[in-house]
């Protein structure tokens, strides 16, 4: 026999009431706590996964400027490529890339018509990905094409061609909702190329260099297009998209980033945690509270126990051992069921292990257990230290008025009474 | 040997226990025969220490060598009496190497052989009286102090627990309360009585 089977043995059956409140005040709450902290844990990395996965969330888009002092608008040109690059230097992993268009339908061998788009060099060489020359991406099936590239003639009545220049191209198929296609519109026919094959597209149609078209179109449309169908930022750090999006419109760039609610997700994220980390302190406070009233009720049944023990030879720390034993032990199983509970709950609702929120909860649980203990063992503690003399009631019974008036009476008539003091 | 000189303990401005003297000898057995609110409860609280007095001196043996029973019994109603006595053995003994000689031969002396398995909540009340003695034996207590032990109890159980108290504590020192009625039972007793704070010897 040791103290944990003595502390079995003398323990007293709560009644029923109180052990089946507490038990279902007690496992509400950690039910409460299980579900809060799997759920906002599950909603943060699911979020967090999505917003990572997405690229439109880390870009802001630009496709207009605004004509200062007017409320017109203008295209942008290759002018703004720089303006904005200077704009965004400063941030840590931002840059900036540009969307070209041709606006006009290229034809291939058979006749099928071709939008061609191209991404700047910034985009490849500040990303892992890579368009070949010559090679162009389509949702289409992969195949090899003769374009037919319209040779223009610039005349005071608008551009007009006459004649076509081949040009061999190799398409290549990809997803449509992908990193390339996501920075253009959501027209049919789009193929992408890299700079390189555009800047060669475009000496073909206008029969002048790159740099020459660069520095004709750097603040107005040369050639009676825009070829700048957007500038577009990556931002690394989503906090960066408001500081960057509202200086590029301090400079007049009509800014937007498409998942602007990137921003207010967070938001809402961390008023959610606030929200139920309210709602969890405060269900919290009501447990102790309870549990504590609760336990000093069943206490006051066992404080009787608590003295035999005493008057038995006990000392305070054994009895405080024995009793100790009792909510230990209890506590270790709570924490495990809770646990495996957790582990179910997490596998079960969120179909997922979440290792790193199912250990948060996991240690959530134990702080809770851990309070709540400590509350208990405090009380058992004082209870233990009370005097046995009290535990057991073995005071003699108070002296009632009547042997109060006696005594006074026997000490009026001059009775020797040493020591008696009214 | 206890004595107790010029004890004197007052509650609520009046004197409870009023300059005792009292010399109580080893191995002897006393009752004390008082009448109700006679404060034989602060006498024995003092004698065993969970009381102090307000004046006087007290010499005693050591707290752990004087058992203390009272009117209720201090016994745990889900062990079994083996069990109670076990837990009681384990308050000051540090293993049960030697508890089960003790064990046997106390539930033999005190009549507690059949019962040994049943619970607590099982026995009848003078079984009770019975285990909580067999628990005091065993412990080889220098005094003993009983307070009303004998109260509630019908005649031949008075009778049952005074000739076990004769029989199997004779090398220790008994002091018994006991009320004045039941002075007939304690023939082979040193009686004193206590009244108005004063214990004197019974006349």
């Amino acid at each position: 026999m040791n103290k944990q089977d003595i502390s079995e043995i003398v323990k007293r059956k709560p009644t029923k009431y109180l052990i089946s409140s507490v038990a279902v005040l007690v496992g509400l709450f950690i039910g409460l706590l299980i579900f809060s902290s799997l759920s906002v844990q599950f909603i943060f990395s699911e979020s967090k996964k999505a917003s990572m996965n997405t690229p439109n969330t880390h870009i802001i888009n630009t496709a207009f400027k605004l004509v200062e002092g007017t409320e017109s608008i203008s295209p942008l040109y290759f002018e703004d490529e720089t303006k904005i690059k200077d704009l965004i230097k400063d941030v840590d992993g931002a840059y900036s890339y540009t969307a070209y268009v041709i606006p006009y339908g290229i034809t291939d061998e058979n006749d099928n018509v071709y939008s061609i788009r191209a991404l700047s060099d910034d985009f490849f060489t500040s990303t892992d990905y890579k368009i070949n020359d010559n090679e162009a991406l389509t949702t289409e099936d992969a195949k090899d094409i003769t374009l037919k590239v319209p040779v223009m003639d610039i005349g005071l009545e608008g551009d007009t061609s006459a004649s076509t220049v081949d040009m061999k191209l190799s398409l290549t198929t990809t997803e449509k909702d992908n990193e390339f296609f996501s920075n253009f519109g959501d027209m049919p026919d789009q193929i992408i190329v890299n700079t390189e094959t555009y800047a060669k597209i475009i000496e073909l149609m206008y029969d002048v260099p790159w740099t020459e078209f660069k520095k004709d179109n750097s603040n107005m449309a040369a050639y009676g297009f825009e070829p700048i169908g957007r500038i577009n930022t990556h931002v690394e750090n989503s906090s960066d998209l408001n500081v960057l999006s509202e200086r590029l419109a301090v400079n007049n760039y009509d800014s937007s980033y498409g998942v602007g609610d990137c921003g207010d997700t967070t938001a809402y994220l961390k008023h959610l945690l606030k929200l139920s980390s309210t709602v969890l302190i405060v269900a919290f406070a009501f447990v102790c509270i309870i549990t504590r009233i609760t336990f000093k009720k069943y206490m006051a049944t066992t404080q009787k126990d608590i003295g035999i023990l005493k008057n038995y030879g006990y000392s305070n720390k054994d009895v405080y051992a024995i009793y100790k034993s009792l909510v230990t032990r209890r506590a270790k199983m709570f924490v495990i069921f809770y646990s495996v509970f957790s582990l179910a709950m997490s596998y079960m609702v969120f179909k997922s292990s979440l290792m790193t929120p199912l250990i948060i909860t996991i240690i959530l649980i134990i702080i809770t257990i851990s309070v709540l203990s400590l509350i208990l063992l405090n009380i058992i503690k004082k209870t233990c230290n009370t005097d046995t003399i009290t535990l057991l009631n073995i005071q003699e019974a108070e002296i009632n008025e009547f042997e109060k008036i006696k005594n006074v009476k026997q000490y009026d008539e001059g009775d020797d009474f040493e020591g008696f003091e009214e | 040997m206890i004595k107790l000189d010029h004890v004197t303990k007052t509650r609520q401005s009046t004197i409870v226990l009023s300059s005792v003297d009292m010399t109580f000898y080893d191995n002897t057995h006393y009752v004390i025969l008082c009448e109700n609110k006679s404060d034989k409860t602060t006498l024995f609280n003092i004698i065993k220490g969970y009381e102090t007095a307000d004046d006087g001196t007290i010499e005693a043996y050591s707290q752990g060598s004087i058992e203390y029973l009272l009117d209720e019994c201090l016994l745990f109603p889900n062990a079994t009496v083996k069990e109670s006595m076990q837990i009681k053995w384990l308050a000051k003994n540090k293993d049960l190497n030697e508890f089960e000689e003790q064990y046997t031969k106390a539930i033999k002396l005190l009549d507690l052989e059949e019962f040994a398995d049943k619970k607590v909540s099982d026995l009848s009340q003078v079984q009770k009286k019975c285990l909580e003695l067999a628990n005091v034996f065993i412990m080889k207590p220098k005094c003993v102090l009983m307070l009303d032990t004998l109260e509630d109890l019908p005649e031949n159980d008075k009778k049952l627990i005074i000739n076990l108290i004769e029989n199997n504590f004779k090398d220790t020192t008994v002091i018994i309360s006991s009320c004045i009625s039941n002075d007939k039972y304690f023939d082979s007793f040193t009686i004193l009585t206590l009244l108005n704070g004063e214990v004197a010897l019974h006349e």
